[in-house]
């Protein structure tokens, strides 16, 4: 405790010893409310500013943040309108629009990271790139609105499909970014990088046959792994992931054929993995169990009715279990296969009801992705910054190549 | 709520000349004195003083001791509310229920004032009680949550130090978590 006070007194004037509460009492206090809130009283004084802004506070902030449901950042689908995020507040059914353009980056270069696409999550992090060229990948914390480039791949290639996949590493304590992409030269297989937060370059990764040949949706973090569900007929298997620790992939035994259906998506609700399957009127949810060392398993969890007839003109992703009893929907309603709009549902199998959410400022079409805001600065992971000023270097020779 | 709670002369601040307070406790269940800031003495019996992690490992370094326990501290007035506290949490220690443990958390921390949270919150500190940080901490951080910064500082009794020049800026980096604040 003593030494705790020490390191905090370093961000408290003197001034400030007025105060009722011991410094470390605020972050305390502090750390368990909403984002908004915690940078909202950062006005309160400059010794509230200043705690919100050390390391101790940082971390301790993260270790709550971890332990709290997941929140949702959206983004427009509409490339028009990209260059907004709105953080989700489901309770208070608000949309806080993050403009990107504020978001400072530690280049000399004009960055546009609205033409980026936001593409993966991993606790407070995004990870935005293109989708037609390998330069440049960002990550970003919207939150505090400082982002970093990681390095540059310096390729021209023109890419027809760019997929990224984003981690942490519990052993190493750093987080590993893996992206997928194929070049208009060579389009039926993908090539595959793995970098970690701090590396200088990023490694080529050979990854099965099977993942680099067929088309997945998205990678799910689970459980210090990135998992991917592959759409491909023929696997008998289709779940493959992949260990951050030791970077080696596996199979998880999950038989495709115990889905009779071909709507369904690998989905982390509450803490575990799960395989949601739909058609029309059922939901099925399939739980993974076990570990590395004893094996995998997925069993069946539940099943509900879902009491609306769904088809492809009206359909929903699950995107989380608020409760045992009740799951947020994504609903998107298409009209002659043009999307015309999406929103937030919350369906509860048990009172075989539907509750819209009617969340003001959201986008008419949308892209969802969790979230857990946090205040790490993505820098800090970056001990090769010292040599930044060689990646502004790079940045400079492509930057004309930028434009999507 | 239980009976205990009705009965408030439990906690009995004692101002009698020591050697009374001796003979009076050998007949029932063992106490410890404990004395606040504001030189109170508190009777208090020993698994409630034994919740305070402070005053547990003063009497493992001297298991014999006699003394009153200084807290220096602890001023009265929170103190005697932690201990009512620490009663209703004993309780749970014999016969776990963490639904009524959980009622019972949040009924204590419904009838306290603003006031009385953040002025427990550095004696559950300086005591070390885990359970009743947490319960306060969270206490304070639901009345304030969807508050306005003016209303943060009246809470906690802070003057604000910021130029409106700079509380301008702090304003607009981040506008978006001014919105849809609650009424003063």
């Amino acid at each position: 405790m003593k030494s705790k006070r020490r390191r905090l007194n370093n961000y408290i004037d003197d001034a400030q010893g007025e105060a009722i509460l011991p410094p470390e009492m605020f972050c305390e206090v502090l750390a368990r409310l909403p984002v908004e809130s915690i940078l909202r009283f950062r006005s309160v004084c400059k010794s509230w500013c200043r705690i919100i802004q050390s390391p101790y506070f940082i971390s301790l902030q993260l270790g709550v943040t971890k332990n709290k449901p997941f929140r949702f950042i959206v983004q427009s689908q509409c490339e028009a309108d990209m260059s907004s995020l709105f953080l989700v507040d489901i309770e208070g059914l608000k949309a806080r629009e993050i403009h990107l353009e504020k978001i400072k980056c530690r280049t000399r270069l004009k960055f546009k990271l609205p033409a980026l696409g936001v593409r993966v999550f991993c606790d407070g992090f995004l990870c935005m790139a293109s989708e037609k060229r390998l330069d440049p990948v960002c990550i970003c914390n919207p939150i505090t609105k400082e982002s970093v480039i990681l390095p540059l791949s310096r390729s021209k290639a023109h890419l027809v499909r760019h997929k990224l996949a984003f981690g942490f590493d519990q052993s190493s304590g750093k987080y590993k970014v893996i992206r997928d992409y194929r070049t208009s030269s060579n389009k039926h297989l993908s090539k595959f990088q793995i970098i970690t937060l701090g590396e200088s370059s990023w490694r080529q990764l050979n990854p099965p046959q099977d993942l680099c040949t067929s088309d997945w949706d998205a990678a799910v973090f689970w459980n210090g792994s990135l998992h991917w569900m592959i759409n491909d007929k023929t696997l008998d298997d289709p779940i493959l992931a992949f260990d951050l620790s030791s970077e080696t992939f596996y199979t998880i035994p999950f038989h495709r054929l115990c889905i009779s259906h071909e709507c369904y998506e690998l989905q982390v609700l509450g803490t575990s993995l799960t395989i949601v399957e739909h058609n029309n009127h059922m939901i099925k949810i399939w739980e993974v169990t076990g570990n590395k060392v004893k094996g995998f398993s997925a069993i069946r969890r539940e099943e509900h009715d879902t009491y609306v007839c769904w088809n492809k003109s009206l359909f929903y992703k699950t995107i989380s279990q608020l409760s045992h009893k009740s799951f947020m929907l994504q609903v998107c309603f298409k009209d002659n296969k043009i999307v015309k709009k999406d929103w937030f549902t919350c369906y509860a199998p048990e009172m075989k009801r539907y509750f819209y959410q009617d969340i003001h400022g959201l986008p008419d079409h949308f892209s969802t992705v969790h979230f857990k805001p946090s205040f790490v600065s993505p820098s800090a992971f970056l001990s090769f910054l010292k040599s930044a000023s060689c990646v502004e270097e790079h940045l400079d020779l492509v930057s004309g190549e930028w434009g999507n | 709520m239980s009976s205990s709670a009705e009965n408030p002369t439990l906690t009995t601040e004692i101002t009698k000349p020591s050697t009374e307070i001796a003979t009076e406790t050998a007949q029932s269940a063992k106490k410890i004195n404990l004395k606040t800031s504001d030189d109170q003495i508190f009777e208090v019996e020993e698994s409630v003083a034994m919740e305070f992690a402070t005053v547990k490992s003063f009497f493992e370094d001297a298991p014999s001791s006699t003394d009153t326990v200084p807290l220096p501290n602890v001023p009265a007035k929170p103190f005697s509310q932690v201990i009512e506290f620490c009663k209703e949490q004993i309780k749970f220690k014999a016969n776990p229920d963490e639904t009524e443990k959980k009622k019972s958390n949040s009924e204590f921390v419904k009838e306290k004032t603003n006031e009385d949270l953040v002025e427990m919150i550095p004696v559950a500190n300086y005591l070390e009680i885990k359970d009743l940080l947490d319960v306060l901490n969270q206490a304070v951080a639901d009345r304030i949550q969807n508050r306005s910064v003016e209303y943060v500082r009246s809470f906690f009794g802070i003057d604000n130090d910021f130029t409106s020049e700079e509380e301008a800026l702090l304003r607009e980096e981040h506008a978006w978590a001014f919105e849809d604040v609650d009424e003063d």
